[in-house]
């Protein structure tokens, strides 16, 4: 069931708060001990707080279209009383004193908490295999990632566990694993929502978003997030939307399937009644590049003081932790420089376009414990190729959406990202509900 | 052991680890700077848009 499916039947009474949560919570008793999306299940609270807002409802509050719905918080967004471990064991025992301004959003406007969604350590990493928390599993094929680092938060929405999780994306921390499981996620406008509150990884990267099953309920969740609104146009007509395809880099090193299945969604947007246009990116390696560098130091300058404990880390996120340190100080500075000239570079293209269609990651979702996979006939490794296409997005600070664009011969999903200029979420929104539709 | 009680020059990284990590950054870093060598001159380190920021944002 969609959050906007849900809403209306709550406002017609055909459904109670109390009766969708205890949905949510039953799939989550079935499921987690398979899927292991959660790290925290807040149920007896979430089934409290339902019945208030029921008692609301009937007493003629209405706190609109999240009244009732359940909502799943990564593990790393500070939720008053309720443990909030960022995937570490630097934290395993930490209960913040109050919610992140988002959060208090989020409640305020009636969603309804039903538990906190495990991540990849830190959420430095994308495949979500938790050393401290256990190895968080793709419902597709459970023997698969579900992507990362907001991994739990993509099982959870894929798998019915809730109908809104909100992510943290700092080099496609909501897009792998929306991409993964066959979700909807936005990374809205850097800065758009209010990162305060939140376990930070990289200050200057760092974005907050929502992940939901479809395109229209990402809106509905981003209006309240953000305190903008988005009004979706009835109907899936796209005319006079430009939609520029890259010419270079984002269907290189790309495997076949996905560029196929983003080929194909470009098609639908024409026959919708989008233009179509070739248009070339700058040096995204380049950028890239920058971004890791940028990653690397800021990651290094929040946790260093940790890393005289070897034990308290995973491997992988301890070797890029001790990577940190090593980034020289003109090398950040120059990262930072050509972030700069490329972002001033990338938006350009959005007086030719409105929006770029590219793919969300460049794979399906890789095997569990997999750390090379086989790319276009060579062997790559999967940190890099699953960010090679989103990643720098992150350094240009530009809206992304990830959504599903169809499934491999094995059933698996694939990802379309679609990028627009800054602050033009609602060209993201428009363009995914419509192809959505079809 | 309580982890306070762990010898830290015990648990730092090994030579080799420390070898392939610097290895690693440094590739990463040879293609920033390789990148910023053809940047304009007077090229300017990167301003975020906030959604305050009275230009940029609401």
């Amino acid at each position: 069931m969609t959050i906007a499916e849900a809403s209306a039947r709550i406002h017609t009474r055909e459904l109670t708060c109390a009766a969708l949560v205890d949905g949510c919570l039953e799939k989550i008793e079935e499921l987690n001990p398979k899927l292991n999306a959660f790290i925290t299940v807040t149920a007896s609270s979430a089934r409290e707080r339902a019945r208030e807002l029921d008692r609301e409802l009937s007493s003629g509050r209405d706190r609109g279209p999240l009244h009732g719905i359940p909502i799943a918080h990564k593990d790393l967004v500070h939720t008053r009383g309720v443990r909030t471990t960022s995937g570490s064991l630097l934290f395993r025992n930490f209960v913040p004193e109050k919610n992140a301004p988002v959060v208090d959003r989020l409640e305020e406007a009636g969603a309804v908490l039903v538990g906190k969604t495990g991540l990849h350590e830190l959420a430095y990493g994308i495949t979500s295999e938790n050393p401290h928390f256990g190895i968080i599993r793709n419902p597709h094929d459970p023997e698969r990632v579900p992507g990362g680092s907001s991994g739990g938060s993509g099982v959870a929405i894929a798998a019915g566990m809730a109908l809104l999780a909100t992510g943290t994306d700092t080099g496609g921390s909501i897009r792998i694993p929306a991409s993964f499981c066959g979700i909807a996620g936005i990374k809205a406008t850097y800065g758009l929502v209010d990162t305060a509150g939140i376990q930070p990884l990289g200050l200057s990267l760092d974005h907050c978003g929502p992940m939901a099953s479809t395109v229209p309920d990402n809106a509905i969740a981003l209006e309240v997030m953000a305190g903008r609104s988005y009004t979706l146009p009835p109907g899936a007509d796209l005319s006079g939307l430009r939609v520029g395809l890259p010419a270079n880099f984002f269907f290189e090193e790309v495997a076949p399937e996905v560029v196929e299945a983003v080929r194909a969604a470009a098609k639908r947007a024409e026959a919708l009644g989008a233009s179509i246009h070739s248009v070339e990116t700058p040096d995204i390696e380049a950028l890239n590049a920058a971004a890791r560098i940028i990653l690397l130091a800021e990651a290094s300058a929040l946790h260093r003081s940790h890393l005289t404990r070897r034990e308290l880390f995973g491997s992988d996120v301890f070797a890029l932790l001790n990577q940190g340190l090593m980034v020289a100080g003109a090398d950040y500075v120059d990262a930072q420089r050509v972030r700069r000239c490329i972002t001033a570079e990338f938006r350009k293209l959005f007086r030719a376009v409105d929006c770029i269609f590219a793919p969300s990651t460049a794979t399906v979702a890789p095997r569990i414990g997999e750390r090379e996979i086989l790319m276009n006939g060579r062997m790559a490794d999967v940190r890099l190729a699953t960010t090679r296409v989103a990643r720098g997005i992150n350094a240009l600070g530009l809206p992304a959406l990830a959504m599903p664009c169809g499934k491999n011969a094995a059933g698996l999903p694939i990802g379309l990202q679609i990028i627009a200029d800054a602050y033009r979420e609602d060209v993201l929104f428009r363009t995914g509900a419509a192809l959505e539709s079809r | 052991m309580a982890t306070d009680d762990i010898p830290l020059e015990k648990s730092g990284p090994s030579e080799e680890e420390t070898a392939r990590w610097r290895d690693l950054v440094e590739g990463t870093a040879a293609t920033v700077r390789k990148a910023a060598q053809s940047l304009p001159p007077g090229a300017q380190m990167a301003v975020l848009f906030h959604a305050d920021d009275e230009v940029t944002g609401k």
